[in-house]
């Protein structure tokens, strides 16, 4: 009867054993990260300072060798919407900037300025208000909560 | 005829081969001859000034560290905030902190 009661118990809960086992492909993976880029854009955007009304801006570390810079906007004219997308491209001694309509060049001074005073505020911000970790030291600023 | 012919060959290569001796006791154009070995040695040296001054082998520009300090940044926030993105994603899943460890070091 204990035995039945187990097995049926583990068909419900499941075992315990194998729930704290680390999966290699989690499923939730994906979302959480999609998450956690758009808490980190939420930031980033208000790195540069106020967002003019009606813009919507993004700006985020996609990856180790990307930025991105999103805005959109209303046209005042048209009507009509508008957006632009920037991707700066880390390279060894030099950042690519990308834009639409095929137009490349390295970035250089006040851009270059702008740029790497962005990064070092993302990062210390985001590390704060997203990970809740201390930027200097790399320590959590609060034990994680469980769900 | 062949004893001439002799003895002219050994005069014309004996007066050849002092004129030789002569050009080389002189030795002041053959310094500058790229094609001998200290020639080619100072060549090099001088390919190597030259690429340092190309540009190839010299410390960074300004605008060239700047690039380096946002490389550094940004695998600071893709290394370092995505390895604690794991550690605070599988803590909201209820993992214990050594788990956390075992599969950030997983992935």
């Amino acid at each position: 009867m204990s035995k039945l009661f187990a097995r049926a118990l583990k068909m419900i809960v499941g075992d315990p054993g194998t729930t704290l086992k680390m999966p290699k492909n989690r499923p939730l993976k994906k979302l959480t990260e999609r998450e956690l880029l758009q808490m980190e854009s939420e930031i980033g955007a208000k790195l540069f300072g106020d967002i003019p009304a009606g813009h919507r801006r993004e700006f985020f570390c996609l990856d180790k060798k990307t930025w991105i810079w999103y805005e959109e906007w209303k046209d005042q004219k048209t009507g009509k919407k508008t957006s632009t997308t920037i991707r700066y491209e880390i390279h060894d001694k030099k950042i690519l900037k990308v834009q639409e309509g095929a137009r490349y060049s390295f970035i250089e001074g006040e851009e270059l300025n702008n740029l790497l005073a962005a990064v070092s505020l993302y990062y210390e911000q985001v590390a704060r208000h997203v990970y809740g970790i201390d930027p200097q030291t790399g320590q959590l600023l609060t034990p994680p909560q469980a769900a | 005829m062949s004893e001439r012919n002799s003895s002219s060959f050994d005069y014309e290569f004996t007066g050849s081969a002092k004129s030789a001796a002569e050009f080389h006791d002189g030795d002041q154009i053959n310094t500058h001859n790229p094609f001998r070995t200290e020639g080619l040695a100072s060549y090099e040296k001088g390919r190597e000034v030259a690429r340092a001054a190309l540009g190839y082998e010299r410390p960074p520009t300004a605008d060239e560290l700047k690039a380096m300090h946002v490389r550094a940044w940004t695998e600071r926030v893709y290394d370092g905030l995505r390895a604690a993105r794991v550690a605070s994603d599988l803590a909201q899943q209820g993992y214990t902190q050594d788990n956390i460890d075992l599969a950030a070091g997983e992935r």
